[in-house]
């Protein structure tokens, strides 16, 4: 296996020797056992997923080469399967690319490269569900029968559908909950157990929550009217961080978070808050990914 | 006054499917007993209703009370005076206001200006994009937690359909009524029917196309997000079988018509000139039958009286300069009462379509809208026989932009009560 596209190609032995990996790295540290020269791609922003994969990658061993849109020959038409082919030619055996295309990695599909999915438009984000389901791992042991809900912008997220599909690899059952205008018309084709309306009544059904960020760049036109009210409405209010706290629940969200509009200020590092945690294991999960790439054949 | 006993009066009340000789006792603010024969016990004032009918006080979803902004043409108190006048206490605001109704204050400034006038329960609605431009969708929460019960751009509607679905989307979340002026401006730049009427007079007319295109698009756009719209003053037939449609496939639509469009057809512009000029724009016979068979039929669920004070020198404008709009709360029972005389319509769709379906469309059903023992004791005694003349010494209106000034209208209300209290008497 040389490419993580979606978490769909991943069977759950390919999910456990990915966390076995992070856990080692987590607990007993890197050794830089790698060598290698790999291309950081992103043709969209990114502040924790861009340094948490170089983060992870140089501390393999591997040396890491930051390729940006702005000041690339992409810009000039390049093509990513010419892009790729030509730094393949240069010597870059893997790639972590970023794109804000649906499915961009078809051009790729068939170079001899390695390559990881660091965000496919509104596709997948699978390093990040990795992340998601290794952090609950520490939290509650199996996942098997445990809820998760998704609460917010379902629509346009690739968070969650990478999430729906690994959470169901592993056996855990999903919800969502989302205003009606940034809900999927029809989640029929998708693993999901249950579709909330009411955020308190999803919230009680839940065992864990992950807040998904407005991708206020990926609306066509602003979706999002009021602040105020998506937070009243569909946010973490401190009453209902109150309401989870109560009952044991815990609360992710894959940042940046929109503060006061998914998570009101004073929550998003309350207690209950798995945020920092997430991030922290973005390394390991990510070193997991690549060294399981490496050595799996 | 704690206590109020109607006596004598036929009851109309299809929420609870009666129609005949009641009394009705009034305690509190409530309906406490309805029974044929409730003995006065001397200390409740007591109505004589016989030969009147008493139903549900009226409940009208569309009215424009000009205030703030417009106060020259009517405000809140004049406003609400007119509305009780015509046996109204619930009456939905129209946003055009000046500044529009797009934010919290203006809100608020309406519910606490006609609390203190103390006539009619003024439910405002808010813009559905701020300054009704159609560009950029207001707060909607805050309108809600305003008071607001719904939104509309009334006076012209969405021309980016993606925005109105979002704008649903939104509304459904909240529980929010979208209301629509469907007609879409691109066809509709004249200033009355497209047809013999303004071919004769010269004018650019408003076509039916543009009515029929709107109402079609809603329906869709309802369909698919299971958001409720309310069309708002249906006038043209095409848009009737377009309600009849969506309705027998279910969908969330519900609609109104204006009295005015009941009774007057495009030839009245040559008769009265701009005070027959409306948007949108009286119709052909063919129209006018279609929405009274409709309206019979349920196919449009309610009336809207779309009451739209202008002052006279407004009026007094060339017929392509004058503003769009006639009065409405007065007019609202007589247009009704005629078609009930003329077998049109029974007494029971009378008092459902005034009374008991916008009170279910909006929501307050079934606190409002009804007579059932127990709920708010708003009430209207009428006479549907009475004869009146509409003119300038009755009208409580700040306006008078009614074809009907003037005229002998049949259909009085008597008394108009708002929880309890007598908010209107009217005198034979």
């Amino acid at each position: 296996m040389k490419k993580l596209l979606s978490v769909r190609e991943l069977s759950t032995d390919h999910i456990e020797e990915i966390f076995k990996r992070a856990k080692t790295f987590k607990e007993k540290g890197f050794s830089p056992k790698h060598r290698g020269e790999w291309v950081l791609m992103f043709l969209e922003p990114s502040t924790r997923t861009r340094l948490s994969f170089e983060k992870a990658l140089r501390r393999l061993g591997i040396d890491t080469y930051l390729f940006i849109s702005e000041s690339s020959s992409m810009k000039k038409g390049e093509t990513l399967r010419d892009t790729v082919l030509t730094l393949a030619a240069q010597g870059f055996e893997g790639f972590v690319i970023r794109t804000p295309i649906n499915g961009h990695f078809r051009e790729i599909e068939d170079v001899g490269v390695f390559v990881v999915n660091a965000g496919d438009g509104t596709n997948e984000h699978p390093t990040q569900a990795l992340i998601d389901a290794f952090t609950l791992r520490e939290v509650f042991g199996n996942l098997k029968g445990l809820k998760v809900l998704y609460v917010g912008d379902t629509l346009h997220s690739r968070v969650f559908r990478s999430g729906v599909w690994l959470f169901n690899s592993l056996k855990a059952k999903v919800g969502f909950c989302s205003p009606k205008v940034m809900k999927p018309a029809d989640s029929s084709l998708l693993p999901i157990e249950e579709e909330f309306e009411d955020i308190d009544t999803a919230l009680r059904w839940c065992d864990v929550v992950i807040f998904l960020r407005i991708q206020k760049e990926r609306q066509s036109k602003p979706l999002l009217i009021s602040e105020r009210g998506y937070l009243e409405n569909f946010g973490l209010t401190p009453e209902r961080a109150d309401f989870l706290r109560k009952h044991k629940k815990v609360y992710m969200h894959p940042g940046p978070v929109n503060r006061n509009v998914e998570i009101a200020d004073s929550e998003i590092y309350g207690e209950g808050s798995l945020i920092l945690k997430q991030v922290e294991n973005g390394v390991f999960v990510r070193a997991g990914v690549v060294d399981f790439l490496k050595r799996v054949k | 006054m704690e206590k109020l006993l109607i006596k004598g009066g036929f009851v109309v009340d299809p929420s609870q499917k009666l129609e005949g000789l009641a009394d009705i006792l009034i305690e509190k603010g409530k309906i406490s007993k309805i029974e044929r024969n409730i003995p006065p016990s001397g200390d409740e004032e007591v109505i004589d209703a016989r030969s009147m009918v008493v139903a549900p006080a009226f409940v009208d979803p569309h009215a424009h009370l000009r205030d703030p902004g417009q106060t020259y043409k009517e405000d809140i108190e004049s406003g609400s005076r007119a509305a009780v006048f015509g046996g109204f206490t619930t009456v939905v605001s129209m946003p055009n206001t000046s500044p529009t109704t797009d934010n919290p204050a203006i809100v608020e400034y309406q519910i606490q200006k006609a609390q203190k006038v103390g006539l009619i329960r003024l439910l405002p609605a808010g813009t559905i994009t701020v300054g009704r431009k159609g560009e950029k969708l207001t707060d909607f929460n805050a309108l809600k937690k305003a008071g607001a019960v719904a939104l509309t751009d009334d006076g012209t509607t969405l021309t980016d359909e993606s925005l109105l679905k979002t704008a649903l989307y939104w509304a459904s979340d909240l529980g929010l009524l979208v209301m629509d002026h469907a007609e879409l401006p691109s066809l509709s730049r004249g200033h009355l029917n497209e047809g013999k009427v303004s071919s004769l007079l010269g004018l650019a007319g408003r076509s039916r196309s543009a009515e029929a295109i709107a109402v079609a698009r809603d329906g869709f756009l309802a369909q698919e997000t299971d958001a409720k719209i309310h069309i708002q003053h249906v006038s043209a037939k095409e848009s009737v079988d377009l309600l009849s449609l969506f309705k027998e496939k279910g969908v969330n639509i519900t609609s109104e018509v204006n009295p005015n469009h009941l009774l007057l057809t495009e030839e009245a512009v040559l008769k009265y000139g701009p005070l027959a000029k409306v948007n949108p724009p009286l119709r052909t016979k063919e129209d006018r039958k279609a929405l009274i068979q409709a309206l019979a039929e349920g196919i449009i669920d309610c009336i809207g009286t779309d009451h739209a004070p202008h002052a006279s020198w407004e009026k007094e404008k060339p017929l392509d300069q004058a503003p769009p709009g006639m009065l409405g709360f007065q007019i609202a029972l007589p247009a009704l009462v005629k078609l009930y005389n003329e077998g049109l319509i029974t007494l029971k769709r009378l008092v459902e379509v005034l009374s008991t379906t916008p009170a279910k469309i909006l929501n307050l059903y079934p606190e409002l809208g009804t007579l059932k023992v127990g709920t708010t004791a708003d009430v209207v005694i009428f006479d549907l026989k009475h004869e009146w003349v509409f003119d300038e010494k009755i009208n409580p209106s700040k306006s008078s932009n009614s074809p009907f000034m003037g005229r002998k209208l049949v259909g009085k209300v008597f008394y108009t009560i708002k929880e309890g209290k007598i908010v209107y008497r009217g005198k034979s």
